[in-house]
């Protein structure tokens, strides 16, 4: 029996009848999924169909929290949405720090699922039991700040916490965000769904003590966990993550040019020293969080951007950055500004944007599709423009909202410019540079992922059995990272601060059980290896094989052509060696089918179709 | 005498204020011998002799393997703050 670190209780609210009940977390689903992530995807199997349409009401967000979201330890901050995703066509997970996940929590409710599809435009205000279906026809056309200045004012709730879509999402933008106070869910396009549902906004206030098995215990904990993060994490806090954007450059593995390379010219404005002199205002954290890893930037220069503000983080400054050719910092911070404003995914941004500059420049799209714009690698105003364009679906920017696999049907020739997996586009890292990476991204349950495949890298450095160009091992690499990340998703802490609190492949810390009163520390793998099998069984329901597994045609036919890992290529008939590996591993047929062993092993049913 | 390129990133070229220096050493000197170098120059303490990350040749190298590394001339050193997260 769970003593702490749980509520017990999830809000269901359906907007077509605006109604809304409340429902037990059973205690198996805790047991077998841990929260967060898991707990999502359980709902998922069970409530979505393989034909929903990912934008139709009978789709759903399912938003939960973990054991750990809200309390008293660093970073726990997290908190987790399944959805169809209007991107990819098929299942999403992604994750969000932000206040909302502690404050369900302080509701009185580990999860949230949304349901239906309201007649008119509404916000939901979530208070301790009680739920108003607010108008929020004065709100529709706020970008995604003013919304939150606006409700936060209407409300006059001192603890409150917002999550919102923004206008990107209610023109359909297939990869706009849900913005969860100044953090998001990023990917997928969770936003697009919560416009189709007529949803602007969820607020949430909460006051109510989260209880825990043995508070002195962690009060303890976090002080010396808070210590360990504070020293070991130096780094995060003076350059947050693009403190790895010249690493990756030295190594040959970044983000360049639509991925025709992987070094990048414009390297020194874009690295942490540049934008700590020039551009940093300070560190920010998200809730209880000693590290302070977001590096909130803005523009005082004269020029087009003057006045912009943004914290650019690695994935951000890789995509709308690198990916588009472009070392102007400026145009970077406003570019994450106008995502952030009009609620869309900096990296699906990027990466389209930059496919478009690579059309262009080989004279597949020419002016009289971008509307005069030339749209040419290298041009942070051409970058800026479209980003704008796409949140208010105007201009070429109309087309690009679409995604990869929206234009993959308009424009069939262009296809092998499109950096995906099953539609999810890249991050910020040349698979040729990192082999594991590349089965990370063809792994991941929500496409090319670097966070839900794995981030192998630091193994790949490491570990001369984990070489970056060997392939033997990596199966068991990824399958490892990808497990230990499914659960840490499923606790409610940021991934950053894990190793704090030993939340490792080899789970051995006390804040688990200090919360819940139960030591799940020797089950957390397994239950983060049966997150995935539920995870995959969903996407085979969906039609997912071994087929969209693999990465695109660039990837596997065009050796790097500079730089340290110049004339690496990752060929179909290598990574072959890796997905075999990985398949065998989790015990899944050669069609990446799990089998009745696995099953079995792991105790989960198949998914109904 | 070998002469051997070491190039820093992440904290490590804030810690020795620059991005790329030669280094001449003995025939047969090891990696294990250069870091020692390196650490001592710069003033590494403890923990980042134990976490920096090591690339020879483009070839990343764990720490128990430095010494067993004997540098030629022309090589490449790659010296990088640690990794985690992503």
């Amino acid at each position: 029996m769970f003593t702490g670190g749980y509520r017990g209780k999830i809000l269901r609210i359906n907007l077509t009848n605006q109604t809304f009940k409340e429902e037990t977390l059973p205690g198996d689903l805790i047991k077998n999924y841990l929260g967060g992530r898991g707990i999502a995807a359980h709902y998922y199997c069970h409530e979505i169909d393989a034909k929903t349409e990912p934008l139709a009401p009978d789709n759903k967000l399912f938003f939960f929290t973990g054991p750990l979201t809200g309390l008293n330890l660093p970073a726990t901050t997290k908190f987790q949405c399944a959805t169809r995703s209007p991107e990819t066509g098929n299942y999403l997970c992604s994750n969000s720090s932000g206040e909302l996940g502690p404050y369900l929590k302080r509701s009185g409710y580990d999860g949230l699922i949304i349901e239906g599809r309201a007649e008119k435009p509404l916000y939901l205000a979530i208070d301790e039991n009680n739920v108003e279906f607010k108008n929020a026809g004065h709100i529709m056309d706020l970008k995604t700040s003013e919304t939150i200045e606006t409700i936060t004012r209407e409300w006059e709730q001192s603890k409150l916490a917002i999550m919102v879509a923004g206008p990107a999402a209610f023109n359909g933008v297939r990869f706009a965000n849900i913005m969860v106070d100044d953090r998001s869910f990023g990917r997928g396009g969770a936003g697009a769904v919560m416009a189709s549902k007529n949803l602007k906004a969820i607020a949430v206030s909460g006051s109510g003590n989260i209880p825990v098995a043995d508070p002195t215990k962690v009060k303890e904990l976090n002080k010396n966990a808070a210590r360990e993060a504070r020293k070991t994490r130096k780094g995060h806090n003076l350059y947050g993550t693009n403190q790895y954007t010249e690493i990756m450059n030295e190594l040959g593995c970044y983000s360049v040019r639509n991925f025709t390379t992987s070094v990048f010219e414009g390297i020194d404005t874009i690295s942490k020293d540049y934008v700590t002199e020039h551009y940093k205002k300070k560190s920010k954290a998200c809730f209880h969080c000693p590290v302070a890893c977001a590096q909130f930037c803005s523009v005082d220069e004269n020029g087009y951007f003057k006045g912009l503000s943004s914290d650019p983080e690695y994935e951000t400054i890789g995509t709308i950055g690198a990916l588009c050719g472009v070392s102007d910092f400026k145009a970077i911070i406003a570019g994450n500004y106008y995502c952030d404003e009009y609620g869309i995914d900096t990296m699906s941004a990027g990466n389209m944007i930059a496919y478009a500059m690579e059309c262009f420049e080989k004279g597949i799209f020419d002016t009289g599709d971008t509307g005069g714009i030339e749209l040419r690698f290298g041009d942070g105003l051409a970058m800026v423009e479209m980003i704008k364009q796409i949140g208010e679906k105007k201009g070429f920017g109309a087309i690009l909202g679409f995604g990869f696999r929206g234009l993959a049907e308009k424009y069939p020739e262009t296809v092998p410019y499109m950096m995906h997996v099953k539609w999810m586009p890249f991050a910020a890292y040349d698979p040729r540079g990192f082999y594991g990476m590349g089965l990370a991204y063809g792994t991941s349950s929500r496409g090319a992922c670097h966070n839900v495949g794995g981030w192998t890298i630091r193994d790949e450095l490491l570990k001369k059995t984990y070489d970056r160009f060997a392939l033997e091992g990596k199966g068991e690499l990824v399958k490892k990272l990808q497990d230990n990340r499914a659960y840490v998703d499923s606790l409610g802490i940021c991934t950053v601060v894990r190793g704090t609190m030993s939340f490792s492949d080899q789970p051995g810390g006390e804040a688990l059980s200090a919360t819940t009163g139960i030591d799940l520390s020797p089950d957390l793998m397994t239950i983060g290896e049966r997150i995935i099998l539920l995870e995959r069984l969903i996407l085979n329901r969906e039609g997912i094989t071994r087929a969209d597994d693999y990465l695109p045609e660039r990837i596997m036919t065009e050796p790097l052509p500079e730089g340290p890992a110049k004339g690496k290529v990752l060929t179909k008939k290598m990574y072959d060696i890796m997905l075999d590996e990985y398949y065998r591993l989790r015990d899944w047929s050669e069609d990446g089918i799990p089998n009745k062993n696995a099953l079995q092993k792991l105790e989960v049913p198949t998914c109904s179709p | 005498m070998l002469t051997v390129t070491v190039r820093y990133a992440g904290l490590t070229r804030n810690k020795a204020g620059l991005k790329e220096e030669k280094w001449r050493l003995e025939d047969d000197s090891s990696l294990e011998h250069l870091i020692d170098l390196i650490a001592k120059k710069y003033n590494w303490d403890q923990e980042e002799k134990k976490q920096n990350i090591i690339v020879y040749n483009h070839q990343g190298v764990s720490r128990e393997e430095w010494a067993g590394y004997i540098l030629r001339d022309q090589d490449l050193v790659q010296v990088l703050s640690p990794v985690a997260g992503g």
